[in-house]
């Protein structure tokens, strides 16, 4: 998952949540080596570039002391300059923490993370909610995958075995059954879902073929998403979530947001591009080539 | 630390806004229950109610108290923290007598004032739970970085590096008995600033304090309609929902300033204090440097100019 990522960018509004993840952006950076790029993008139509400049020198003072910190600094569209931004770096893993709760409807709302996760093809790292003074979770030791596609379901175990080498984590599979009834059963033949707890037990286990030495806990439950995921969160202890793009975001007539459920989840999220089928052509490029 | 003037209203907001917006429901219900359709029976003598009112404000000016006490003693921690390096940093400078050492080393006061500054970065990212070995890397070496890698307790294995620095000065001959214990006083006030902040971060305030005036206002706030409806009638929600606010209002700040370590707004300004103490030292190092026409690397880790952490729309962390 973290084997190409050369730079983590740290999108920041300053807000509440911003200050919030820091210990986690610190974390990331320990962990990772990677070179920390502070990005902020601003609105010149309602900031002045040199008070930006002095929010964005004052704001997470301490990663001055890092071996390898950038700050940039960018005027326009917030959406467009992150994705602008990240679009240019191939290793880039962007922490990108949600907005502050104002505890307010929102109807008109437009998800920035939603799009960006939609256009972006790098892991992107975030939470569920943010209410001001909550403290963030901050540690890793338990990994979980929330597992909905099969397809998709390999490539994330894939990255996230990879990643539970390297820390020695635990990692956790999830997956929710959907109730089965007349109405549903278009989805299991479509999608190649289990249809059981116990078949989807087994579905899981063949997923986990080949992965030796691993600590796996393997957590299924039959029910609603909505409810039965966050349950299932509690249960395992899970700290950071691996999540595909597909199931990160809601998407509606007039708009994407992140979904839901993450709302109730107290872990961290980490959304990765599904590379499967790109792995597949670049293995075909090669032994083409090879041919 | 908040330094602005004003405390926006969205900060009270989301973690006040459902327990208003029950209570304007229950007004309006108690309003039109005894102004429309006249069920006087539902209005109480507003008599009993005064004393709750008393007893409650006694509980969260006491539970106010209790929660800035911490507050102010974790700042005083850190302005004491402050002090402590200064004078740490004089004593590493003067009194290590340097015509002994080797020459062709870092000067051992300049190791031993980067370890001062270590610890103050260490500490703050202790007390936030917060990995400081990118810091460490950057001051003190990697090789440093990950011999201390092995402490849970980052900050106590700085300051144990620096009594093993002084140890080595002592063998040296560079300092004697009396200016040793005269150092190692200071590293014991450094201990027990960070137990006394350990402290205040591990013991949250006693349940009982933070439990039993959240009950007493959610009960004042749904009594309250109730005894002043008879006066009031239809104007009822108005003063119950202003009267409640201020009493939740007061319960939410006094149990966000209670926990000063917890990386939000009311926390004590760690951040920029850490960075005055780095500035103060590193100006102290190279002011010592210069007298001794010392020109070594060490100082060159600093790649870029540090400048004092300013406050972010009216936040200083």
């Amino acid at each position: 998952m973290f084997q190409q990522t050369t730079e983590i960018v740290f999108a920041t509004d300053f807000s509440d949540s911003s200050h919030a993840v820091i210990p986690a952006v610190a974390r990331w950076v320990d962990e990772l080596g990677a070179k920390l790029t502070l990005l902020h993008v601003y609105d010149p139509k309602k900031v002045i570039h040199r008070d930006a400049q002095s929010r964005l020198q004052s704001f997470f003072a301490e990663a001055d002391n890092y071996p390898d910190c950038e700050r940039v600094l960018i005027g326009g569209d917030v959406c467009e300059g992150i994705a602008t931004y990240c679009a240019r770096r191939s290793g880039a893993f962007l922490v990108l923490p949600p907005s502050d709760q104002s505890g307010l409807p929102r109807p008109w709302h437009r998800s920035m993370r939603a799009r960006l996760i939609e256009q972006l093809d790098i892991p992107i790292w975030t939470l569920g909610r943010t209410n001001v003074g909550d403290s963030e979770p901050s540690s890793d030791r338990h990994i979980g995958v929330w597992i909905t596609d099969a397809e998709e379901g390999v490539s994330q175990v894939r990255q996230a075995a990879q990643y539970v080498t390297q820390t020695g984590a635990t990692l956790h599979l999830l997956h929710v059954v959907e109730d089965v009834n007349e109405g549903s059963l278009t989805n299991p033949l479509t999608t190649r879902s289990p249809m059981g707890i116990e078949s989807a037990e087994v579905w899981l286990g063949e997923l986990l073929e080949g992965l030796r030495g691993l600590k796996v806990e393997v957590h299924v439950a039959q029910g609603s998403a909505d409810r039965e995921l966050p349950r299932l969160l509690r249960r395992s202890g899970v700290e950071m979530l691996l999540v595909s793009q597909k199931s990160a975001i809601r998407r509606s007539m007039m708009r994407s947001t992140i979904n839901p459920v993450f709302r109730k989840c107290p872990a961290s999220l980490i959304c990765v591009p599904y590379r499967g089928r790109l792995e597949d052509m670049w293995r075909g490029v090669e032994a083409s080539a090879a041919a | 630390m908040i330094v602005r003037d004003r405390l926006p209203l969205k900060r009270i907001w989301p973690q006040a806004w459902r327990r208003l917006l029950m209570l304007l429901v229950f007004d309006c219900t108690v309003a039109v229950i005894y102004s429309v359709f006249h069920h006087t029976w539902i209005s109480l003598n507003g008599l009993p109610i005064a004393p709750l009112a008393s007893a409650l404000t006694i509980f969260l000016a006491f539970r106010t108290n209790a929660a800035y006490g911490r507050w102010w003693e974790a700042r005083q921690l850190w302005g004491n923290l402050v002090n402590t390096s200064r004078s740490l940093a004089r004593q590493y400078l003067t009194m290590l007598d340097e015509s002994l050492e080797d020459p062709r080393r870092v000067p051992l006061r300049n190791t031993l004032v980067l370890h001062q500054i270590t610890f103050a970065h260490a500490l703050r990212c202790h007390l936030r739970k917060q990995s400081s070995f990118p810091e460490i890397e950057t001051l003190l070496g990697n090789d440093a970085a990950d011999e201390l890698r092995r402490f849970k307790n980052v900050p106590a294995a700085v300051v144990l590096r620096a009594g093993k620095l002084l140890k080595q000065a002592r063998e040296e001959g560079m300092i004697d008995s009396y200016k040793w214990i005269s150092i190692d006083e200071n590293l014991s006030v450094l201990a027990n600033i960070q137990g006394a902040c350990e402290r205040i971060k591990n013991t949250p305030l006693p349940r009982q304090f933070d439990y039993l005036p959240g009950v007493l206002v959610d009960a004042f706030c749904w009594l309250l309609p109730l005894a002043i409806v008879e006066d009031l009638g239809l104007m009822t929600p108005l003063a119950s929902v202003l009267i409640s606010f201020t009493f939740i209002a007061a319960d939410l700040m006094s149990r966000e300033i209670s926990n000063p370590f917890d990386n939000t707004i009311h926390d004590t300004p760690m951040t920029a204090l850490s960075r005055t103490i780095e500035m103060n030292l590193r100006e102290q190092m190279e002011e010592t440097d210069k007298e001794r026409g010392w020109s070594g690397a060490l100082i060159q880790r600093r790649r870029q100019v540090v400048h004092d952490v300013s406050p972010v729309d009216g936040f200083v962390f």
